[in-house]
């Protein structure tokens, strides 16, 4: 494994403990390589429920703070972990929070990480508006193509979600 | 055949370690960097991850025996590990 992803679940995990976040999972194409083959990205989208704490109108202040206390920069909207550069990304709608709530735990090298479901990243990647893009049509239809998905769970989240 | 080649190919990476998937990935943004970044000026976000620091190489020198190898660190570093030998320390032999 290496070390460094190891230390972005720690890092995370710093996170829970103080209560800035409930829940995170990853999600995006880094959760896809938990799934299928590895596609190119160049951030680690991580999905979270946020602390009760949170301000309604600064949702990631905490996490910033937390960040610039633990020393690790922030470029653009990321907060480079070990040389990750890793976004957090509040569940801003009823379906991410399904997700993170429903998140797999995959286990390797004695690390657990909390994972999004494929069947939860095509509906996140299919939801209507700016969200679905080509690339992200494309990624779904490649998880579509390669994984052995829970049908029964796709279309549940198809008629609550209509995408 | 090529076909089937492709496919069993694919399963192949499906059903790498998240290690090895994880190195695909950096190669990838490796040759994403080199083909884009010969078409057009690249974002400040697209560089490969420096995720391959990480590997400190450990030399063992004990007993006239040298063990080296590889191993991962949580932080970045590079260090040698010296283990004083029991016996006096031979530097060459004599005829």
């Amino acid at each position: 494994m290496f070390p460094k992803l190891a230390d972005v679940v720690a890092a995370i995990h710093d996170l829970k403990e103080r209560g800035l976040i409930k829940d995170y999972a990853i999600s995006g194409a880094m959760a896809q390589l938990f799934w299928d083959e590895a596609v190119v990205t160049f951030d680690l989208d991580v999905l979270v429920l946020l602390g009760p704490g949170a301000s309604l109108l600064d949702p990631l202040r905490g996490i910033y703070e937390w960040a610039a206390e633990r020393g690790y920069p922030s470029r653009a909207e990321h907060i480079v972990i070990s040389d990750f550069p890793v976004q957090f990304l509040p569940a801003p709608d009823a379906l991410s929070e399904e997700a993170v709530k429903n998140a797999s735990t995959v286990e390797s090298d004695g690390v657990a990480f909390r994972v999004v479901r494929p069947e939860y990243l095509i509906a996140l990647w299919l939801q209507s508006g700016p969200a679905s893009t080509f690339r992200r049509r494309e990624r779904v239809a490649k998880l579509r193509e390669s994984v052995l998905l829970d049908a029964d769970l796709l279309a549940d989240l198809k008629t609550r979600y209509n995408f | 055949m090529l076909r089937e080649g492709k496919a069993s190919l694919r399963l192949m990476r499906q059903r790498a370690s998240i290690e090895e998937k994880l190195l695909d990935l950096w190669r990838g943004q490796h040759v994403y960097v080199q083909i884009v970044g010969g078409r057009r000026p690249l974002q400040p976000w697209e560089q490969p991850w420096n995720i391959r620091s990480d590997v400190r190489d450990v030399i063992v020198i004990k007993d006239g025996a040298i063990q080296s190898f590889n191993t991962a660190v949580p932080i970045s570093g590079s260090s040698s590990q010296w283990v004083r030998p029991l016996k006096q320390w031979i530097l060459s032999k004599q005829p």
